[in-house]
């Protein structure tokens, strides 16, 4: 039997972008914090696990961006995991630092997720993806990819226009409590209707923008929370599931059957179910796909996901509050820290010390990635679920 | 036609990746096609190509596709990555050989492309940056192709 797992500190830099920052500061700043916040000290890490997805081809740091990090905070001797999966880079590293104390390995472990996204070529361009390379030489990067998904959803179950906007306006909403989200000032439906046009129907207020970040967590066995001085009351890891791709040939557009496995999955592990979510961090690049995804992990019937976010039920103060961060949308996506914004989001929940955005009473928080894309599927879906 | 061979796709912009990854068109010996790779053994079909059978690992053999295909989904895009002029069409294209394959769609008509036209393809300079590169150009089927 797997032993349980804790957080039992978190750490997230503000997201934007920030020509004077870099890996190491990013890292460094998330990674204070969330020792800080656990009442650990570098002498009590027993690993690092860090993901970082682009550091490569961005910074020309290919490899060791874990190393670094912890090289930063004086964390030496120490196995150090770095892990890259596209989008779902930081949830990996949180996967395999859970697997090792699970697994009795470690009872004390850092998790941290960085990537600094601003610092690149043909600013203002689509960037293309990992694993998109066919595809990305033809013309398709993922704004159209996921616009294609925007319009089947509309032409097969009426999903409208402006109901895709809402999920932007809803994720501003919520940002604007969010004082490390990137953009907090309050739109309209009209502002994201009126943006500049990127592909089908899809604006550029529905796309999530550039963004740099760093985040951070402290993963502990039961024996590993004891050893630690930390005030904050620690929340379980009560699933975290990955999986690669299931690559179908003629998939359906509106719908992404690899998300549905794995939560099912995440669910079982978890022992609850969709209704008993009390608040979820999905993976809403676009305004399509929190749609999708909301559907995908059971939050509402299939094709009813537009009309639910028109209906609130996925606002602060809805029945089940989606992105109540904010989102990908306002915060921005530095692909390996998204992961651990998500679980920074969900633990703050979970203690209820969120403020003005808390969720009342949550106790079951679900984090959603998807990671890259192959033979044009995606190539990985990662679900957490945190429980109080 | 270009003076440019039909290498399919870029390799020297991803470096780390092989011509085989990305060689989505091939001469067969009439010019060169898009093609897709099926098993010898299951009869599967994929596509982009691949060297071995996802399901049964079995070499695959490089087959030409058609190239007359239903339009699935098609997006116009108005933000154009590097190596492309917007707006441009974009598709996801059903072809009678059992693959999806997505790519330009040459489309001047009013409005939308309808889902289910009927379209084929013809080979031509598909992106201009950071390199020249080839790929298919679908159109609706009856118009003259470049």
């Amino acid at each position: 039997m797997p032993r349980p797992v804790f957080i039992a500190g978190v750490g997230l830099t503000p997201f934007g972008k920030f020509a004077d920052q870099g890996l190491r500061s990013l890292g460094r700043r998330a990674a204070l914090d969330a020792l800080a916040d656990a009442g650990a000290t570098p002498a009590d890490i027993e690993m690092i696990s860090c993901g970082s997805a682009r550091s490569g081809i961005l910074q020309g740091r290919e490899s060791g961006v874990g190393q670094l990090v912890g090289w930063e905070l004086g964390i030496k001797g120490v196995p150090v995991y770095n892990l890259k999966a596209f989008c779902a880079s930081g949830t990996s590293a949180l996967n395999v630092a859970y697997m090792a104390i699970a697994g009795g390995f470690h009872d004390i472990a850092l998790v941290v997720g960085v990537e600094k996204m601003s610092q690149r070529s043909g600013k203002g361009r689509t960037l293309t993806s990992d694993g998109m390379e066919v595809e990305g030489d033809l013309g398709f990067a993922p704004p159209a990819m996921f616009a294609a998904g925007a319009l089947q959803h509309m032409q097969r179950y009426g999903t409208t226009r402006e109901q895709l906007a809402q999920v932007a306006v809803k994720n501003r909403q919520a940002a604007y409590h969010n004082p490390r989200a990137q953009y907090r000032d309050l739109i309209t439906v009209d502002d994201v209707l009126n943006s500049r046009p990127v592909a089908g129907p899809l604006n550029l207020l529905d796309c999530c923008p550039t963004g740099d970040g760093g985040g951070a967590a402290v993963l502990a066995s039961a024996d590993g929370l004891r050893r630690l001085g930390g005030d904050a009351k620690p929340v379980r890891v009560a699933a975290t599931i990955m999986r690669t791709g299931l690559y179908e040939q003629f998939k359906d557009l509106t719908s992404y059957q690899l998300d549905v496995e794995t939560a099912k999955i995440a669910y079982e592990t978890a022992g609850v179910g969709p209704e008993d979510v009390d608040l979820a961090e999905v993976h809403d690049a676009f305004t399509i796909t929190e749609i999708i995804h909301c559907e995908d992990l059971g939050f509402c019937e299939k094709g009813k996901g537009g009309p639910a976010v028109t209906a609130g039920e996925f606002s602060l103060g809805g029945r089940l509050p989606v992105s109540p961060s904010g989102g990908l949308l306002t915060k921005g996506h530095p692909l390996g820290a998204t992961g651990l914004a998500q679980v920074f989001e969900l633990t703050e929940q979970l203690r209820g010390r969120s403020q003005a955005r808390q969720v009342n009473g949550a106790r079951v928080g679900l984090a959603h990635l998807n990671g890259g894309f192959q033979e044009g599927d995606m190539a990985t879906s990662a679900v957490t679920i945190l429980t109080a | 036609m270009t003076g440019l061979q039909p290498r399919g796709l870029s390799v020297a912009a991803y470096p780390g990746h092989n011509a085989v990854d990305h060689q989505i068109i091939e001469d067969l010996g009439n010019g060169p096609v898009l093609v897709a790779s099926e098993c010898p053994r299951c009869g599967l079909v994929r596509y982009p190509p691949r060297e071995l059978c996802p399901d049964d690992l079995t070499v695959m053999r490089t087959i030409p596709l058609s190239g007359h295909g239903i339009l699935h989904q098609a997006v116009r895009v108005d933000l154009a990555p590097v190596g492309f002029v917007a707006p441009y069409w974009i598709a996801h294209i059903d072809l009678p050989e059992g693959v999806r394959v997505y790519a330009p769609l040459s489309w001047d008509g009013d409005g939308d492309p309808p889902i289910g036209l009927e379209v084929t393809y013809s080979i031509g300079i598909v992106r201009t940056e950071p390199e020249e590169i080839l790929g298919p150009i679908f159109r609706p089927l009856g118009k003259a192709g470049g």
